[in-house]
């Protein structure tokens, strides 16, 4: 079940490259098109995943009893996804400590003071060495 | 000035500052998540150009050696490989992180970093022409081989499956196939987005992958993230290998040295495939070949030897022949031209004891490196496994964003990371090894414009790409090796 979804995907990519590629110029005489080499990977892509099906049917299942917490790594994403937001429209630093102190309290509870002083010194440190010696400029990216 | 007063010069107490310098910064952005050598040298170019060619060199070749040694020991500790080159370290040296043996694995970072980047330099000293000359038989065809070559080797040795391998890989390159066409100039797959016009930047892609991906799948399996911390935690371990350990090295050092000088030699060819190749290459000599990828000494000495070998014969392809043997000596030769000195074959007639002088800065910057390692590797392991998992989860990641913005200063590129990091940690789930990817993102572009121009020499007759020979054993050695691989892993199901 994995690899069929993973094959999927693949096959998917592999026809979207097809159907992209349908406007490109042709090639001079004797030489491959802009459209040609990707064309060559996505039927590579598609030739791929019949064996991936057929592989994935030989090998035998192996259970995957294994906890997970995807609400947690969803939750990284996001916050992040907002930090990187927050970052472009306003500034580097609050952000920064903000999203460094949330990140930080991730593994438990724990003092928000402790979290937000460690954050305020990671970000000192990265403003620093990436904003004064390397001179990024870090706001309003 | 003789060669032997150049070769001196470069220990001399006057060079001994500028050294250290390099070294310091070289390993801040070796170590630093998202910095790589490139950027240093890049960055400290206006730098050296205020002191003479050897204060001015000192500085540079410090950042770039040191950078080298930097990159590995975040490829141990943490699994995110400091620069490209550094991919094949994470097989065994995050293994052995994982069982408690991390300081073994950074003790043995600075011997084998040291003792390959060494015998990469005494080879550049000896046999620099030579060697140059045989890289400058490589046209189109070669380099397009010398692309395959390379991904079938990261194909052949990660992950259980050469199908899944080689899927990611040509998604990779066809993730490369964005932006401008390399030959007419045609835009593909941008959508009219001029942040795609220049194609995805390999860096953040690979930092979103090695960096992102694993603090994400970290957060997916906290409670074996915390059995792995607190069984390293005040369990350093040892830093120095043992006798018997040296011997059982010593093969695959000697064959990862030569391998990573051959393979520096030839340009664009970096540490990237020179310690994936050694690293395939050592599991094949060696009589534990099932330890590979699983903390194997052998595997870890293989890889960490040849990625920093690579300076030595990327040094004589710079030198010799003015062309890059990487992108930091592409950086190189741009100040060495300011200055007033022309890399090429009359470097050797015109500054000879420079040269050897050159020779020398690169053998004291590698043992200074060498010390600071061994001696900044206790304190660096303690600290980054002393934090709690959500500090250190918190530093990796805004180290990854920050280090991924100071790229370019481009937002675009931080999003690209975290992107790249989701589609990491996907492929990882589905047991997709996520190596081939970034190696088929650096090698596409090679691969695609290479095959193009061989066709256009030839007039479309596809037998241009196996009527030369080198390119028709490169060839043949990658069906070879995935063959093998192939042949391996079927054995190994019907095993279990």
């Amino acid at each position: 079940m994995k690899d069929l979804l993973a094959a999927a995907a693949f096959t998917l990519l592999a026809a979207a490259v097809f159907v992209l590629t349908v406007p490109f110029p042709p090639g001079a005489e004797g030489s491959l098109s802009p459209a040609s080499y990707p064309r060559l990977l996505a039927a590579s892509l598609a030739l791929l995943t019949g064996l991936l099906i057929v592989e994935g049917r030989r090998r035998k299942a192996i259970s995957a009893a294994e906890r997970t917490d995807v609400a947690a790594a969803v939750g990284v994403v996001g916050l992040t996804a907002v930090y990187l937001v927050a970052w472009h429209r306003w500034r580097f630093d609050v952000p920064t400590v903000l999203y460094v102190a949330a990140l930080s309290r991730l593994s438990g509870p724990g003092r928000w003071g402790s979290a937000l002083l460690f954050a305020a010194l990671v970000t000192a440190f990265l403003s620093v060495a990436f904003g004064y010696v390397l001179r990024v400029p870090l706001d309003g990216i | 000035m003789s060669p032997l007063d150049g070769f001196l010069a470069a220990f001399s107490p006057s060079l001994l500052p500028y050294l250290l310098l390099g070294v310091a910064l070289g390993m801040f952005f070796g170590i630093v998540p998202g910095l790589t050598a490139t950027m240093g040298v890049a960055l400290l170019t206006p730098l050296a150009f205020r002191f003479p060619p050897a204060q001015g060199l000192a500085i540079i070749l410090g950042v770039y050696i040191a950078a080298m040694f930097g990159g590995d020991i975040t490829a141990i500790l943490i699994n995110m490989p400091g620069t490209p080159a550094s991919i094949a370290v994470t097989f065994d040296g995050y293994a052995m992180m994982k069982q408690g043996r991390a300081g073994l694995a950074l003790g043995i970072n600075a011997l084998a970093s040291a003792g390959g980047s060494l015998f990469g330099l005494i080879t550049l000293a000896l046999v620099a022409i030579p060697l140059a000359n045989f890289a400058l038989r490589f046209g189109p065809p070669e380099y397009f081989a010398l692309a395959l070559f390379g991904l079938s080797m990261m194909v052949s040795v990660s992950g259980m499956s050469v199908v899944k391998g080689l899927l990611v890989g040509l998604l990779g390159m066809l993730l490369a196939t964005v932006g401008f066409d390399p030959i007419v100039g045609y835009p593909r797959f941008a959508f009219g987005k001029p942040e795609l016009l220049s194609g995805l930047s390999f860096i953040p892609i690979m930092i979103g992958i090695f960096g992102v991906a694993e603090v994400l799948d970290q957060v997916l399996q906290r409670r074996t993230l915390v059995a792995g911390l607190s069984a390293v935690t005040g369990v350093l371990g040892r830093l120095m290998p043992k006798r018997a350990e040296v011997r059982q090295v010593a093969p695959a050092f000697f064959l990862s040295s030569a391998i990573g000088t051959v393979v520096g030699a030839i340009p664009g060819a970096g540490g990237d495939i020179a310690s994936i190749l050694s690293w395939d290459q050592a599991k094949r000599i060696s009589k534990r070949p099932e330890e590979f990828g699983k903390g194997s000494l052998e595997g870890l000495v293989a890889a960490q030897t040849a990625n920093n070998s690579i300076v030595g014969g990327a040094l004589a392809t710079t030198l010799a022949l003015g062309v890059p043997g990487d992108t930091v000596t592409a950086v190189l030769i741009g100040i060495l031209l300011i200055w007033g000195l022309k890399p090429g074959p009359l470097f050797f007639r015109d500054h000879l004891p420079l040269f050897y002088e050159i020779v020398g800065i690169c053998i004291a910057a590698t043992i200074i490196s060498g010390l600071l390692s061994v001696v900044r590797a206790r304190g660096i392991v303690r600290w980054i496994v002393g934090l709690n998992r959500g500090r250190l989860w918190a530093i990796v990641l805004a180290s990854c964003a920050v280090g991924t913005y100071a790229l370019n200063n481009s937002a675009h590129d931080v999003w690209l990371m975290l992107i790249a990091g989701v589609l990491g940690v996907a492929l990882r789930r589905q047991g997709f090894p996520p190596g081939p990817l970034v190696l088929g993102l650096i090698l596409g572009p090679i691969a695609e414009s290479n095959l193009r121009r061989s066709l256009a020499m030839s007039a479309g007759d596809w037998g241009i790409l196996v009527g030369e020979p080198i390119a028709a054993t490169l060839l043949g050695a990658s069906v070879v090796a995935l063959g093998l691989a192939a042949w391996q892993r079927s054995r190994q199901d019907k095993e279990r």
